[in-house]
């Protein structure tokens, strides 16, 4: 029997001409449609993934979010993620190996409202230096006799490091609007300030909520720890989730579901509750989901119509004045490539970074309950490498130069399923049938005795760096030549190994990581494996935090778009996701990437930022 | 959010598994055809003999599981809650799988596409297990939202495709079907494959100790699982290179310790088991207090503080919980420099 047609259409419905149509609604998609609504442009959002609210274009009610503390539907069932083996990517570590499906390879989420609001919203700025940090370390290598650097100097050939066309100055009055439209809690002076950021016109919206006890106890040891003479200064995290009633949203009640769930109570920050309801309230947005865009019509440097699978599996088109993809750098990358939108520059796709995440655990002699909190609430930043203020390289004893990150203070959740009992059963279980060692945990009594003490669950806590990763051309996403999706569309293939820029940081830091978790009472240190090492220890790069592939440069010949987010070689079309950062920089990218689509979208629409 | 994720490695094969039972056996009898055709086909293979002596009665029997909104026949059911409950078994006056509700929950999800409303997403945002905060007076309230959980989401056209993959295999649906060749073959139905696999462990059961699986005594059952999870069930390249036994864990785990709308977890017992809150909202466990503009911690929940049952030092693990931290700390360190 045929099925109803689904209608997935939300906001003004009568509106048949568009300004702007825009490829994905999350933190750059759903930031932009916001800031060209409200200067009256009309919007059109073509967004793949599903609705996961009720009433979020109706003005009579307060969005009602399907979103829940739900360890099967999220975790296991994958509810808002892109769907198996139907949309697959490939994964290799260097262009001479044949890339294999991969479904692990930086599985961002999907839904209205992106990824973003599937994190615990951590939004650090970047600092000052991030924006310029090739001339600043070309400088300092040039006036400090005998300091090398991975990636420059007489290395530089063998990354592709860049500075920002844009200075974190040009961009401050774009993060503070950001920080008050999303609502960031964060400590802006005083003991719990990040002393590594840069200097900011005006203080967060709101002040840190409170901290989780397993942030207390790391905070604890890195106040024991020194690195290179200097004690560590951990900090308040900032993060869009409301620390009081904010913009109609109610505090956040940390309730500990927090990385990888949607929010049930709206206070997290998320696109959908915040920029994409008001644009969809302003009359001059259009949202359609479950829309699959296939490819961009272009017609001599411009773009002419684009061309997608409805929510009922019907080919259509939309036609705007101009073009924005945000549909995350992998994704509109490969848009970009199925599309063949020029670039003399030939780096579209290439240059992509995450974040070189180094893990150091242990485990707390009582239970740590990390189900309780937002999941991150404190973090420290001298494993940054920069001078307090976030304007100068620091540079250690013995002449060196590591730039690492900003480090996450965190524990299990309280994901029995996932966090514990799969890695108890599954994952050791076959381990320790290695011989010598003693028989596992796969199943039985001894499982059960597991499973109540959760060792992992309620005993495992740790840092986590959020490292700078190098830009390299031949770290990229091209179309696989093979493997398709269920639409019949070359899936991406994604090529990526490490630089010693992230990985002899990690070196560096590592022993003083580890060092903040022995003071901080753990027993059983351990550092994890790095996702990507060779099978079967790894597999590929899992980081949500993706960046690069369409770089923004001032040189058409060196980058993919200019400074104003458009492409050299197209008239009409944008980028206002993380696709055009230029470098990765130490710090959860996310007000970043909102920041810049901000300033994207209020060049377009020719209006300054909204700053209280 | 901190996790730990060890690499795959392949089991040794169970000596005392017979080798005709491997599921790798060349076909050389009827009895070991059945393990490598479908259904279908061995009853095909096995003539009209075989057919009349077995079919009508599980014929009514799977009528039977039809009209009760099931799938298992009760032989099948009891099997597979003699299995689950060597996963977690019960001890005395403490359930274990069957009773947390493991099985209920696995039928759940083979039949989740067969009613008029799917259920595979539990709804949002609140279940009723918990209160509304109380603002104004920083305190839980007594007002309670009704259970959205029950309300299960309807998925996208594009995870309905899957999940009808999942459960019927890629071979029956179109749209998937054109994808197998680029992942080496069409995969296998969870219906097809549990019901396929509970008979191999009858079979395994009674060839080895002349009885099926629930009938046999605790120590039999964990000897015959063992047997079973070296090497009786194929890899599945499309399930990650899961065995059978790979995927009963994973569900039996699920089915224990996932929210009860999907059916396991029955009132709560597997949370409890564990000491787990569960879904905390709306409460939460930080209460904004709007006269003083700042949180109050539940005492009986802190979130800044030790538990209160460890305020006079750490509650010791027991010796399995030890080993996990021990094996997870010294294989993690051997391989992390790679």
């Amino acid at each position: 029997m045929p099925k109803a047609k689904q209608d997935a259409v939300l906001g003004n419905r009568s509106l048949s001409t568009f300004d702007v149509c825009i490829i994905g609604s999350g933190a750059g998609g759903g930031t932009a449609a916001h800031v060209l609504a409200a200067a009256g442009k009309n919007v059109l959002v073509l967004e793949a993934g599903p609705l996961t609210y009720q009433f979020l274009d109706d003005p009579k009610h307060d969005p009602v979010p399907l979103h829940s503390n739900d360890e099967l539907k999220y975790e296991v069932r994958q509810w808002i993620d892109p769907v198996g083996d139907l949309e697959p990517r490939t994964y290799r570590a260097s262009a001479s190996d044949t890339a294999q499906v991969n479904l692990d390879v930086n599985q961002l989420p999907r839904m209205v409202g992106g990824a973003f609001g599937h994190a615990d919203v951590k939004t650090p700025r970047f600092s000052k230096v991030d924006f310029m940090l090739k001339s600043t370390v070309e400088a300092l290598i040039s006036g400090t006799p005998g300091l090398s650097v991975p990636g420059f100097g007489a290395d530089s050939a063998s990354a592709n490091f860049a500075d920002w066309p844009i200075t974190y100055d040009a961009l401050e009055p774009f993060y503070t609007e950001i920080e008050q439209l999303y609502g960031v809690q964060g400590a802006s002076t005083g003991p719990d300030a990040n002393p590594y950021a840069s200097a900011r016109s005006k203080p967060y919206p709101m002040p840190p909520g409170l901290p989780m006890y397993l942030a207390l106890k790391l905070a604890d040891g890195c106040r024991k720890t020194q690195l290179d003479g200097r004690v560590l200064t951990p900090h308040a995290y900032p993060a869009t989730a409301a620390s009081q009633p904010y913009d109609g949203r109610p505090a956040c009640v940390d309730c500990g579901l927090c990385s990888g769930f949607g929010c049930p109570n709206n206070s997290k920050g998320a696109p959908a509750v915040v920029t994409l309801r008001k644009a969809l309230l302003s009359g001059h947005c259009q949202l359609r989901y479950n829309a699959h865009v296939l490819s961009l019509t272009l017609s001599g440097g411009h773009v002419t119509g684009v061309s997608y699978v409805d929510a009922n599996g019907d080919m259509q088109t939309a036609t705007a004045d101009a073009y924005m993809l945000a549909a995350s750098p992998i994704e509109s990358a490969r848009l970009s490539l199925l599309s063949n939108v020029p670039s003399s520059s030939g780096q579209i796709g290439q240059n992509l970074m995450f974040h070189f995440q180094t893990n150091v655990n242990g485990f707390s002699p009582e239970r740590i309950h990390g189900q309780r909190g937002r999941a991150v609430t404190t973090g420290v930043s001298d494993f940054r490498g920069v001078e307090p203020g976030g304007e100068a390289i620091r540079v250690f004893s013995g002449n060196q130069v590591w730039l690492g990150g900003i480090c996450e203070f965190g524990a299990s959740q309280g994901l029995p399923i996932t966090e514990d009992g799969e890695v108890y059963a599954l994952q050791l279980g076959p381990l320790v049938q290695i011989p010598g060692v003693p028989q596992g945990t796969r199943w039985g009594l001894s499982l059960k005795n597991a499973m109540r003490d959760l060792p992992l669950g309620q005993h495992l806590f740790g840092l986590t760096m959020q490292a700078e990763d190098a830009p390299q051309r031949t770290n990229m996403v091209d179309l696989d030549p093979t493997v398709k999706d269920v639409f019949g569309r070359p899936v991406a293939r994604v090529t990526y190994d490490n630089h010693m820029f992230e990985l002899g940081a990690r070196t560096f830091y590592r022993p003083f990581l580890m060092d903040v978790l022995t003071n901080a009472g753990a027993t059983n240190v351990f550092v994890a494996p790095r996702e990507n090492a060779p099978a079967p220890i790894g597999g590929a790069p899992t980081s949500r935090h993706v960046l690069g592939t369409l770089r923004m440069g001032s040189d058409p010949a060196t980058s993919v778009v200019d400074a104003n987010g458009r492409f050299h070689e197209v008239d009409n079309l944008y980028a206002c996701d993380g696709s055009v950062f230029v470098t990765s920089a130490g710090w959860n990218p996310t007000l970043t990437l909102m920041s810049v689509s901000s300033k994207i979208a209020h060049t377009i629409a020719g209006t300054p930022p909204v700053i209280a | 959010m901190n996790r730990v994720r060890l690499p795959r490695i392949a089991r040794p094969p169970a000596a005392d598994l017979p080798p005709h039972l491997r599921w790798d056996a060349p076909p050389a009898s009827l009895a070991s055809l059945a393990l490598h055709l479908s259904r279908r086909e061995f009853l095909k293979a096995a003539g009209v003999l075989l057919a009349l002596v077995a079919t009508p009665l599980t014929r009514v029997e799977r009528a039977f599981a039809r009209a009760r909104g099931g799938f298992l026949t009760g032989a099948e059911r009891k099997t597979l809650g003699a299995l689950v409950d060597r996963i977690i078994p019960p001890e005395p006056g403490i359930p274990g799988a069957s009773e947390l509700g493991a099985v209920d929950y696995i039928e759940g999800l083979l039949t989740a596409l067969d009613g008029k409303k799917t259920r595979l997403f539990a709804g949002g945002p609140f279940s009723n297990r918990n209160p509304f905060p109380d603002n104004k007076h920083g305190k839980p309230s007594h007002k309670r939202p009704r259970d959205a959980f029950k309300k299960f989401v309807a998925p996208t056209r594009v995870q309905e495709l899957y999940w009808r993959g999942e459960l019927f295999g890629t071979a029956s649906v179109s749209e998937l079907a054109a994808l197998d060749a680029q992942y080496g073959g069409p995969k296998t139905g969870l219906r097809d494959l549990y019901r396929a696999s509970i008979a191999k462990v009858d079979q395994v059961a009674e060839a080895t100790k002349m009885s099926p699986f629930a009938k046999l005594s605790t120590s039999d059952q964990d000897t015959v699982l063992k047997m079973l999870d070296g090497g009786a069930f194929k890899p599945d390249p499309r399930r990650d290179g899961d065995t059978f036994i790979d995927t009963l864990i994973r569900q039996t785990l699920e089915g224990c310790f996932s929210a009860p709308e999907y059916g396991g977890n029955k009132r709560l017992m597997g949370w409890r088991l564990i000491g787990l809150e569960g879904d905390s909202q709306p409460l939460g466990y930080s209460i904004f207090d709007q006269a003083t503009n700042a949180y109050v911690e539940r005492s009986d929940h802190p979130m800044t503080t030790v538990n209160p049952d460890e305020l006079a030092g750490p509650k010791p693990l027991s010796a399995d919980g030890t080993k996990v931290q021990t094996t997870i700390a010294s294989f993690s360190n051997s391989v992390s420099n790679l």
